[in-house]
């Protein structure tokens, strides 16, 4: 029976990673590639990018204030919603993630599901 | 980990085609003092695009996608700078800006923007080096790290040369124009220098050879073409220049075996070279000496190269076509550099005792040291002294660095004895 798995993204903004454009295109290869290779298996159920500013809203007075929340590196990039067996088999999914070398972080969380 | 050769639907090199394109296009916009701002500017919206388009996929047309977001922000930008109290920013912005940005981004514009960035960038008060850093960055889109690694130097040196090179378009207000009058002539021959430069840099073959370099070639090959395609800049010069890069990019397949070793001209295999690109060259050297026949070391350089284009194998190559011409150049451009190669030409010939004194001329520290003493070695050898031929090998191995060049060397040592 398969399960779904939130692959959560987080790292800096590109634009403070310092890539040259060619960089940038090979990067993005890289997430075409594995995009691809995804798509193929059947396994991905959604994705998205997240801009990297927005609003936040906290306290009892619902206090709103701009983005970025957090300082860089924990950045919420992006996410996807995948198909896979058990927590290890998505993990060895998420091996994939192309974002490893400009020290990104990739969260795998299991989808709750209530009967 | 996945292919990484697979860039999904984007062409080739298309960000950094584009990076030199926008930054170009917005300049014009914004004014070249801003030329920080709107590298900045081109870099976030690479970054948006990444961003956006990797978890789903590229738009029907990327560049058009590209070039709408910087103009969008370019135009945010001056909206929010024109309500900031930042007087600077409002009075630089107000001649430029006062251009349409749409009209600047019109596909017949390109061409024309991408041309005046070229002057600025090599502006005859700017050192060479810091000129052909600051056109690979600015005009070529490549990243410091990347230009260092194609001049082999330190990301960090390249990184100086281009900020000294920004700083000084600033301060001095240079204009990101294309130069009319007489300092037209005075500017496009220090453009010409710094392509045929920029186009050396990637075909030296002394340096160990990497894609990255053959890039750098075919990067001072579409700036010349620029050059050439303008009304106002095409001239002999360019025309040559560009028949030039022409017959040497020719060969790049036929220069490296395949250990990445390099092949010299005697031995490349001929039928490798591209015949599409000799005939470019002879297309357009026939237009660079129509009007004034070969009126600068560039027409007499190509002429050269096309000899040696024009030769079905090494044994049919005319050298006593090409020994004149070596002294044509010479008498253009004296350098020492110029009459080594005219003493590899007459050994060509035959003619060792012109050989040997030309060669007793040649002041030694004005020329590659490596190509002297080789040189040295062929004259010992063609007079039947083998233990000076070792003797100058020798030294000519000492004077290089590069793994390839020292292993052809070391292949005349060993068949010496």
């Amino acid at each position: 029976m398969m399960k779904d798995f939130m692959m959560i993204f987080l790292g800096k903004d590109y634009s403070d990673a310092g890539l040259s454009p060619e960089e940038i295109q090979a990067q993005m290869g890289k997430w075409f590639a594995w995009d691809g290779k995804m798509r193929e298996q059947g396994i991905v159920v959604h994705g998205n990018a997240l801009h990297p500013t927005g609003k936040h809203i906290t306290g009892n007075d619902a206090v709103i204030s701009d983005g970025p929340f957090v300082e860089g590196k924990e950045l919420i990039g992006g996410y996807y919603v995948i198909k896979a067996e058990n927590i290890d088999a998505a993990v060895e999914i998420a091996k994939d993630y192309p974002d490893f070398d400009y020290g990104g972080t990739v969260e795998v969380r299991e989808v709750m599901v209530f009967e | 980990m996945t292919n990484e050769n697979n860039t999904g639907q984007l062409v080739d090199h298309l960000f950094r085609y584009e990076y030199g394109k926008m930054v170009a296009t917005l300049s014009r916009f914004l004014g070249l003092s801003h030329l920080d701002v709107v590298e900045d500017l081109v870099q976030e919206t690479f970054a948006q695009a990444l961003q956006s388009w990797k978890t789903t996929k590229p738009p029907d047309n990327p560049a058009a996608w590209l070039n709408t977001v910087a103009k969008r922000k370019a135009i945010d930008l001056i909206r929010k700078k024109k309500s900031d109290k930042n007087r600077e920013f409002q009075v630089s912005l107000t001649g430029p800006a006062t251009i349409q940005i749409e009209e600047l981004f019109m596909d017949a514009e390109i061409p024309d923007s991408q041309l005046r960035m070229i002057f600025a960038c090599c502006h005859p008060d700017l050192s060479q080096s810091d000129q052909i850093a600051l056109t690979l960055k600015v005009v070529s889109g490549f990243g410091s790290k990347e230009i260092a690694s194609a001049l082999l130097t330190k990301t960090e040196t390249i990184k100086k040369r281009i900020q000294r090179a920004r700083n000084f378009l600033k301060s001095n207000n240079i204009a990101l124009s294309i130069p009319s009058g007489n300092q037209l002539i005075k500017r496009l021959a220090s453009v010409h220098l710094a392509l045929y430069l920029l186009f050396n840099e990637g075909y030296a073959s002394s340096h160990h050879v990497d894609h990255i370099r053959r890039d750098v070639c075919v990067e001072a090959m579409r700036l010349c073409r620029i050059t050439v395609e303008h009304p106002v800049t095409r001239h002999p010069d360019n025309m040559a220049l560009l028949a030039l890069m022409c017959f040497h990019a020719s060969r790049f397949d036929s220069r490296l075996n395949e250990n990445g070793d390099m092949i010299l001209l005697d031995r490349q295999d001929r039928s490798l070279w591209d015949s599409q690109l000799i005939n470019i060259g002879r297309y357009h050297l026939h237009l660079a000496t129509r009007q004034n026949g070969f009126s600068s070391p560039y027409h007499w350089e190509a002429a050269i190269s096309a000899q040696h284009a024009a030769a079905k194998t090494f044994n049919d190559t005319n050298w006593t076509v090409i020994l004149s011409c070596y002294k044509n150049l010479y008498a253009l451009k004296p350098s020492e550099q110029i009459r080594l190669n005219q003493v590899i030409v007459l050994l060509q010939l035959k003619d060792l005792d012109k050989a040997r004194h030309l060669y007793d001329c040649i002041e030694q520290g004005q020329c590659d040291a490596t190509l002297y003493h080789s040189v040295g070695a062929e004259i010992a050898m063609a007079s039947g002294n083998t233990r000076q031929a070792a003797q100058q090998l020798r030294r000519a191995y000492e004077a290089t660095n590069s793994p390839s060049t020292r292993k052809l060397i070391q292949q005349k040592i060993d068949n010496l004895s």
